[in-house]
């Protein structure tokens, strides 16, 4: 009887010591991870700038209108005009694609967004091609020969979203010309440099 | 009045025979009560990380992160109290496509002042004398991503997973 009533006691400061020190004045809480492992980016010419002739002094048709304001440091700014039929000439179009939803900045990788095209010798040509076409649905551009309609069109560098499907087309025009020599007539060839990466 | 005199004469016999050491047996034990508040623990951000994948890679350190961002608790206890912190070194996260993993590896820091800026400032979160700020009661923990392992170098998409954190005292 008597081992049986320390038995007890002792049972009874263990339990009330254990009582004593349990968590219940603790907290725990869950936190989510979550790990976006993108696409690697993919960038390609889709649709080449092609030729874009230039042609001095005219209003009309293909080319230039007002070639001779281009001359020496001035920028003719109006030579690609969204109401002139330009075919496809002088518009590059880009396929980008990459993992869905996810940011991508479209930048220049030419100084100033300018580059100069070498001639025949006895002149260059600097483009500078500011301009990206964008469709107001998608972000993308949609290829169409004209990309200039109102308020589709953005400077570079340029930040879009590449949407649930992850790819699409951007467009990038010609914006300006500057001519350091106007007699000098020929074929003139530079290479643009467009860059893509997520935000 | 001598019945209930001779009574209570026989009850404290019974009393000092129990006490003797001739008749009981004696065990003695350290009784220990906690008197705190209670812990409160509130969640201010997830973890993410952000990896553009380099070729045939699968292992990934945070230095290759393109971005990440610590989870973020708040504990608000007693001040200056000592304090344990239960944070796996780990999570398996599930690609959205179900069947594809990725071991996140992660690093603990607690501070009394704020969220530490990196994985190497503040206390890690198993320090045995960790404590509560002697002032405020707060404890900043921040969980870094530290590394991560793909099982699928071109299993590309979104991986989920949770863990859960948790905070006590201690003696």
């Amino acid at each position: 009887m008597r081992k049986f009533l320390a038995l007890l006691l002792v049972i009874g400061l263990v339990a009330f010591s254990a009582v004593a020190g349990a968590s219940d004045l603790g907290a725990s809480k869950d936190v989510n991870a979550t790990l976006t492992y993108r696409h690697p980016l993919s960038l390609e010419v889709a649709t080449p700038a092609g030729t874009l002739y230039i042609q001095r002094n005219t209003d009309e048709g293909t080319a230039v209108p007002i070639w001779s304001e281009a001359y020496g440091s001035e920028w003719a700014t109006d030579y690609v005009s969204c109401d002139r039929d330009i075919t496809n000439n002088g518009l590059t179009v880009f396929h980008i694609s990459g993992s869905p939803n996810q940011s991508v900045t479209i930048s220049s990788g030419n100084t100033d967004r300018t580059v100069t095209l070498t001639g025949p010798g006895c002149g260059n040509i600097d483009l500078q091609f500011l301009r990206i076409c964008l469709t107001t649905s998608n972000g993308l551009h949609s290829t169409t020969k004209n990309c200039c309609g109102s308020g589709n069109i953005e400077n570079l560098p340029i930040t879009i979203n590449l949407g649930s499907s992850g790819e699409g087309y951007f467009a990038i025009r010609p914006w300006q010309i500057r001519v350091d020599d106007m007699s000098c007539k020929g074929w003139y060839t530079g290479t643009m440099i467009i860059i893509a990466d997520y935000q | 009045m001598f019945k209930r005199i001779k009574e209570v004469f026989l009850i404290l016999f019974c009393v000092l025979a129990l006490a003797s050491p001739g008749f009981a047996v004696e065990a003695t034990d350290t009784v220990t009560i906690a008197f705190f508040s209670a812990f409160s623990l509130t969640k201010e951000q997830d973890i993410s990380v952000n990896i553009t994948p380099q070729e045939g890679k699968s292992s990934y350190t945070d230095s290759d992160f393109f971005s990440s961002s610590p989870g973020k608790l708040l504990a608000n206890g007693d001040a200056g109290a000592s304090v344990a912190i239960t944070c796996p070194d780990s999570v398996t996260l599930t690609h959205t496509n179900g069947s594809d993993t990725a071991i996140l590896n992660l690093a603990c820091r607690a501070d009394t002042s704020s969220y530490v800026a990196d994985k190497s400032s503040g206390t890690a979160c198993d320090d045995a004398n960790l404590q509560t700020d002697s002032t405020t009661g707060k404890l900043y923990i921040s969980i870094f991503p530290d590394s991560v392992d793909v099982t699928s170098a071109t299993a590309y998409g979104i991986y989920s997973g949770t863990i859960t954190v948790t905070i006590d005292y201690v003696q």
